[in-house]
């Protein structure tokens, strides 16, 4: 570790480094070709800076989460660490001069400030209402007083190291110490604020606690710890990605900074690479649009736009490799992180047009050994061009029990499926239920409707079983089970397929689900064929939702409309939904459809019900008394049986512009789908196209390596064989 | 009359001289290049002449498709000498011509006749007029049988059609009837029948007054150019106006057709788009689509023709910039090239205008107030109090709707229409257009005693209308003020809404004072169409968490669920996000009931969208509702950042409210309003008044006063 002041550097860019950057600023300045990203990028934040230093530096006393305190102390935070970066890079004192200013003001203060109040498990801070804001505070702090440093006198060093950074960072250390080695996002912000604050003032025990924990053994806390426990072999991060983005800030901003002062450490090769396969892990479940997958707890509108992407997106490519996906990455991010790293990024940005690649289809393993099932990714780009994405669902829980219940983000979702085209999440995670920094919501912290509807399982496009949640609703229950891969095929004449077993998440109760996404010749775009496959010894309800937006256009079946609505149950997320309307389709039937329009396009869901059954269309809302839930339409397939498949196509259909009154093919193709027969060993369904056309689909349930390339399957007298494990065959 | 070289348009000289811009850059190329890319893709295309189906089917739309392909390709033929195009149209035009007279009519599905390829009338008036420009266009091209074929075959026995079998419609003073007028004239000037000319312009009856052009054009606009049908017809309408305008001002310059009836054209246009939000969309009065923007074709056409022939306006050259597409017709060339030369985007900021109704602007009007913030964003709120909107008027006099911040806030339902959507009722209007859109209640306007304006009867609507009090426009403090006294037996209604720019708030605060006086006891519902999420509200209201009963049998009551139900405190707040805005709505709200509710009740077919509102009940014989709406605010979830979700303004108190006047006051932060407003029909700017009020008299002067700003 470098002890040396005259070789002091700043913490995550070099004065050699700033020098560079702000040779290619004035370079990129003085061509008339469009800005490079990192142009724009330090231009928009120098644009806030100085709009920022308008107004008087205000340092206010505690308020709740949202509240103008706890927003002020936020700004000063991210501004301080603006002013000290910009400062490195434009070597102006104005900035280096407001920097100073608000540590100076922030050391005067703030050993005097008692704890803030908590409203939740979470222990307070002296700024903020909970450690964690506490620590994201500490950690930009650290890092801009590393931009001051070589500027600074030793009084006021000693000042802001004695009176501000120490005394924060043994806020973590000593008055929490309890908290500071859990495995967790918020672990991974102490140990990083603590690390980068001992770097900042050069104290090499507070860099080793963050590093190897407390008791300093690497396994028990500190950040080694963290990434060999927090991630996956394929870097999946246990709470999922809207955490995932949270967490690999702090990871990244400290990785970084080791690389740096402790380069022997060889951060990067780690766990045989952990930092970049956790990087690519999160970047690679992004939809098309950028969003991350609501799973767990977590934000609908969380994007690839996040800081922590920006930041994954730079180091990737500055430390492991110059790979084109990356730089499309940033183009559609349309910003980079400021740094060297960024700055490469956005060199080959303004030169490199993109090869259109993608992150394609993938399987990623969850569990700290990769065995805790995992979560599949099928991508495939249409006719017009349109990326469609379906995501299946079947990892580890999401949290862990042992942590304070603030922390349990974890929903009961397994099997879950999200599917999305069109620029659009077509069948959606409802997400949180959380008005995040909005006051007014109950200070913008998670809302009772997020355990009382967002975690149960009927939020989720997944069966529920007796209308009960998976694992009986409990998280401890839930963290002992998992799902496990049955099939992942990308290589294949008909399409894409994934399919996954999920046991032992509803007593008695065996599931699989597969999911293919098919290339028809009826149809331009890819059609989702969903088969979701229950197996029990006992009769049982069955519901499969199907959570969609948009307007209801129509139903091939005929149903009751309700005159006034009650809620569809009483407990597992049932009492938030209003039933709005319920259709009988007899067995004779067989089969339903109806189709809905979202955005400018259409969708039909075409349903098997060879034994009767029922669709409920219902909609949130119910025991909703302070208006915490969206109100979002639902329909519910529901049946009841022992063994019981599930078979459904979903089409993508038509065109609809209501400003130019356009609109076409509201009807899709298929007409019914039939399931010919499901057991142990296999299922096959029949789809059947408006055109007269049919496809059997016929799909291996048995282990992969337990049935060689052919199989078979004997239903009705009629004997089905095919190669692989699942196959399509037109007549 | 038409020489070889003139087209219904314009003469193919200048259709030659313009055709080289679409190498070039700019809007007139963008243009042409729009034009291409939805024209080229059909030269390939096998010659679809399909059969008969219902609005929104594949047929409709390719017929549809087929008449503006045959006129596209005939203007990119004129445009660019490439002969393709040509043959292209003249392939069509010969199927049409074989098969038009094999074709049986459509059943009548409407009041409207049926066509031959279209489920109205309209449709095929419309599949008329493009149709024969395109033929125009390739005339020359085609040998004298071909063209024999195609005006015997199809368009004589369409002329036929209209002028003869459906001659009781042709004449109807309404927009449809402008379709079929410019269709049959604009066919004329192509066949060089001059007297299809003549029974367009001046109608069967020859008269000028009976129908025809001429009577269409001075009879449908108010004095102010306003439409009475709202701007969504209004649009719809002014497309044949324009085309048949641009070809009589070519072929019978002796009509001076745009200095025609004091120049009605001009009036007309400037109407139109001075309706639309800020953001381009015309708002949903009557029956009408919430999409419906000045991208439209036909706003292209006016806009061009408007900026030819009646002179420089820079909103006109920011509304082509907001377009991003032009007309493409030599009266657009200068348009395109001024609105491209524009060097940043330029907001579009029509003023605050009352457009007068009735031919003699008698019979109230249409009121649109503007504000413009700091940041340049324009605020509106617009207010009926003008006539009953024909067969597509809601029964909404005195509703009003508010847009802020690119979005609106408080919003019109529009039409209960999924326009040409096949599997929606074949895309027509659907019987919940008539149980709840044009209801009372589907608007942000007070409801008495769960009834409807002239209780639903349009025969009664179309003999009253609102009566405008006064309208103060310009500055930092503009209102508008109305009464509607016909409207409900025994009681007379007085709105009085203001806009306000404050130096404590960022964005405009909307004031809005709704008087009512009966003879006798009323239950009055005060309704707020929002939407987005409640985020705090000091109302304890009971949800209805169990069991969502509807709100009331009929008159639109029977489409709401109630939601929640409870005593409003004396001063209610309540806010909600919308989007990245929130918005607080302060009341005056002693004695009252708030009600939340959400449509969707009785609606089987799932015709309509699910969407919220607020009604706030009061008792009483004389009653004043008054409220302020204020945006505040910024959310951005996606980078969690949120600021200032509870708003400035605090408190609205009435401090009295008589015959004479309404005296009321706002206070917050930084906030002390005095409003006083005269409810005197009969006041002038002169007007002396008073109201007494807690032992104090209020004075002031003419038709309102505000202090404190």
């Amino acid at each position: 570790m470098n002890k040396d002041v005259d070789h002091y550097q700043p913490l995550l860019i070099s004065y050699d480094e700033a020098a560079a950057i702000g040779e290619y600023l004035s370079e990129a300045a003085a061509k008339a070709a469009p800005a490079p990203l990192l142009q724009r990028a330090i231009a928009q934040k120098t644009a806030a800076l100085e709009a920022y230093m308008q107004a008087p530096i205000e340092v206010p006393g505690h308020g709740e989460a949202g509240g103008y305190e706890h927003n002020r102390h936020k700004q000063n935070y991210i501004h301080l660490h603006l002013a000290g970066q910009l400062f490195l890079i434009s070597g102006s004192d104005s900035y280096r001069n407001y920097a100073l200013d608000i540590l100076t003001r922030y050391a005067g203060i703030y050993t005097q400030l008692g704890p803030a109040t908590s409203r939740d498990t979470n222990p307070p801070g002296r700024l903020f209402h909970q450690t964690l804001n506490e620590s994201m505070w500490l950690l930009y702090a650290a890092d801009a007083y590393s931009c001051l440093h070589r500027s600074l006198a030793g009084d006021q060093r000693a000042l802001i190291e004695n009176r501000l950074l120490r005394p924060m960072a043994e806020l973590f250390t000593r008055t929490y110490r309890h908290d500071f080695d859990i495995v967790h996002n918020h672990g991974i912000w102490f140990v990083a604020a603590v690390g980068l604050c001992g770097y900042a003032i050069n104290d090499s025990s507070m860099v080793d606690k963050a590093i190897y924990g407390l008791k300093g053994d690497g396994t028990s806390g500190g950040f080694l710890a963290q990434l060999s426990r927090l991630f996956s072999p394929d870097g999946y991060y246990m709470e999922g990605p809207y955490y995932h983005r949270f967490a690999i800030r702090p990871l990244l901003l400290f990785a970084e900074a080791i690389a740096r002062r402790q380069p022997e450490l060889g951060i990067y090769d780690y766990r045989d690479q952990i930092v970049r396969r956790s990087c690519f892990a999160l970047m690679a479940t992004a939809f098309p649009d950028g969003t991350l997958p609501a799973l767990n707890d977590a934000s609908r509108s969380m994007s690839i736009g996040d800081e922590g992407v920006l930041i994954a997106n730079a180091i990737c490519y500055g430390r492991y490799r110059q790979d084109s996906t990356l730089v499309d990455m940033a183009r559609r991010q349309n910003s980079v992180w400021i740094s060297a790293a960024g700055m490469a990024l956005s060199k080959a940005a303004s030169t490199d047009r993109g090869d259109g690649s993608n992150w394609g289809s993938l399987l990623l393993r969850d569990g700290p050994e990769g065995d805790r099932g995992g979560l599949g990714i099928l991508r495939q780009i249409d006719r017009q061009q349109d990326m469609h994405m379906a995501l299946l669902w079947f990892g580890q829980h999401g949290s862990d029990h042992t942590l304070h219940s603030a922390l349990d983000h974890g929903h009961f979702d397994g099997l879950h499926l999200s599917w999305f085209n069109r620029g659009q999440e077509v069948l959606h995670d409802y997400g949180f239920g959380r008005w995040v920094n909005i006051e007014a919501k109950f200070g913008g912290r998670y809302v009772a409707e997020n355990t009382s509807y967002c975690k149960q399982t009927i939020a989720h496009n997944t069966v529920v079983v007796d209308g009960k949640s998976q694992h009986q609703g409990e998280t401890a229950r839930a963290e002992q089970n998992w799902g496990a891969r049955h099939f992942f095929i990308t290589e294949h004449p008909d399409g894409q397929g994934v399919s996954a077993l999920a046991r032992g998440y509803y007593s008695g109760v065996d599931m699989q689900r597969t999911v293919l996404l098919l290339s028809l010749h009826e149809s331009a775009s890819p059609v989702l064929v969903d088969l979701f496959r229950l197996s029990s010894r006992d009769r049982h309800q069955y519901d499969y939702p199907v959570h969609y937006r948009g307007q209801f256009i129509a139903a091939d079946f005929a149903y009751h409309s309700c005159e006034q609505l009650s809620p569809l149950g009483r407990s597992n997320g049932y009492q938030h939904l209003w039933e709005l309307a319920r259709g009988r389709i007899d067995a004779t039937r067989g089969s339903a459809s109806v189709s809905w329009l979202m955005g400018h396009s259409y969708y039909s869901l075409t349903t098997a019900l060879p034994g009767g059954g029922e669709i409920i269309m219902a909609r949130t809302g119910a025991n909703d008394p302070d208006f915490n839930l969206r109100s979002e339409p639902l329909l519910l397939v529901r049946t009841e049986g022992k063994d019981q498949l599930f078979a459904s196509s979903y089409e993508t259909h038509g065109h609809f512009d209501e400003a130019t009154e356009a609109s076409t093919d509201a009807r899709g193709q298929i007409s019914r789908i039939e399931i010919v027969g499901h057991d142990q060993s296999a299922s096959v369904v029949r789809i059947h196209t408006r055109s007269g056309k049919s496809y059997t689909i016929m799909v291996s349930n048995q282990p992969e390596s337990a049935n060689g390339a052919d199989n078979s399957a004997l239903f009705c007298g009629n004997t089905y064989t095919w190669q692989g494990m699942f196959s399509v065959e037109k007549s | 009359m038409l020489s070889d070289s003139q087209f219904p348009l314009c003469s193919a000289r200048q259709l030659a001289g313009i055709g080289k811009r679409g190498q070039s850059d700019g809007l007139f190329a963008r243009s042409i290049q729009q034009l291409r890319k939805r024209v080229d893709p059909q030269l390939a295309q096998a010659d679809a002449i399909p059969g008969q189906g219902e609005a929104g089917s594949r047929q409709h739309n390719q017929h549809k498709q087929n008449s503006r392909s045959i006129e596209g390709a005939g203007l990119l033929y004129q445009l660019s000498g490439n002969r393709a195009y040509a043959d292209f149209g003249a392939r069509l035009l010969l199927c049409y011509a074989e098969q038009y007279l094999q074709m049986d009519f459509h059943p009548q599905k409407n009041t409207n006749p049926p066509g031959r390829l279209f489920h109205q009338i309209l449709n095929e008036h419309m599949w008329l007029l493009f149709a024969a420009l395109g033929y125009s266009y390739i005339k020359e091209t085609l040998t004298d049988a071909q063209q024999d074929t195609i005006e015997t075959g199809l368009f004589q026995p369409m002329l036929q059609l209209f002028t003869r079998t459906c001659r009781h419609d042709f004449d109807r003073i309404h927009n449809h009837g402008l379709w079929a007028v410019a269709a049959v004239g604009i066919t004329g000037l192509a066949l060089a029948q001059p007297r299809y000319v003549d029974l367009a312009v001046d109608g069967q009856a020859g008269d000028r007054r009976s129908g025809g052009f001429l009577a269409q054009i001075s009879q449908l606009f108010s004095a102010s150019g306003y439409y009475i049908e709202g701007p969504y017809y209004h649009r719809f309408a002014i497309q044949p106006l324009c085309l048949f305008a641009e070809a009589l001002h070519l072929h019978r310059p002796e009509l001076d057709i745009y200095r025609y009836n004091d120049r009605v054209i001009e009036k007309s246009i400037t109407a139109l788009l001075a309706t639309a939000y800020p953001d381009g969309r015309f708002p949903a009065f009557n029956d009408a689509s919430r999409t419906m923007n000045i991208r439209d074709e036909a706003v292209l056409t006016a806009v061009a023709i408007s900026y030819c022939h009646y002179g420089h306006c820079d909103k006109l050259l920011a509304t082509a910039q907001r377009q991003g597409q032009v007309w493409l017709h030599p009266c657009a060339l200068t348009l395109a090239e001024r609105a491209g030369d524009l060097q940043r985007r330029t907001p579009v900021m029509w003023p605050s205008v009352e457009l007068t109704e009735g031919p003699h602007g008698d019979r109230g009007a249409q009121g649109y107030l503007r504000l413009q913030d700091g940041s340049g964003d324009v605020t509106q709120v617009s207010m009926n109090y003008g006539q009953h909107g024909l067969d597509h008027g809601h029964f909404d006099t005195l509703g009003i709707t508010l847009f802020s911040r690119g979005q609106e806030v408080l919003r019109d339902y529009g039409f209960v229409r999924w326009l040409n959507v096949e599997s929606k009722f074949g895309g027509r209007y659907l019987p919940e257009n008539r149980s709840w859109a044009r209801q009372t209640v589907a608007h942000n306007c007070v409801v008495v005693d769960q009834r409807c304006q002239n209780d639903a009867d349009a025969a009664r609507a179309d003999q009253v209308h609102g009566q405008p009090h006064f309208f103060v426009a310009g500055g930092k403090v503009q209102a508008m003020s109305a009464f509607a006294n016909r409207h409900f037996n025994g009681v007379t209604m007085q709105r009085t809404v203001l806009l306000l720019s404050l130096p404590a708030l960022d964005f405009p605060l909307l004031v809005d004072l709704y008087r009512l006086s009966g003879r006798h006891l009323h239950q009055y519902d005060y309704l707020l169409h929002y939407s987005g999420q409640i985020t705090h509200t000091n109302a304890a209201c009971d949800y209805c968490g169990d069991r969502r009963d509807l709100l009331g049998p009929d008159n639109g009551y029977q489409h709401l669920f109630q939601v929640a139900k409870g005593r409003a405190p004396d001063c209610l707040r309540l806010t909600w996000l919308q989007r990245r805005s929130f918005h607080t709505w302060v009341s005056a709200a002693a004695e009252a009931e708030l009600i939340f509710a959400q449509t969707g009740a009785n609606d089987p077919q799932f015709n309509l969208r699910r969407e919220d509102c607020l009604l706030l009940r009061k008792r009483g014989r004389e009653v004043l509702f008054a409220s302020a709406f204020e945006t505040h605010g910024d959310f951005d979830e996606a980078s969690e950042y949120c600021q200032d979700c509870s708003g400035r303004l605090q408190t609205i108190e009435v401090l009295n409210h008589t015959a004479q006047g309404s005296v009321v006051r706002l206070s917050g932060k930084d906030i002390d309003i005095g409003i006083m407003v005269s409810n005197l029909a009969e006041v002038t700017p002169a007007t002396p008044c008073s109201v007494e009020a807690g032992g104090e008299t209020y004075r002031w002067q003419g038709f309102f006063a505000v202090t404190g700003v």
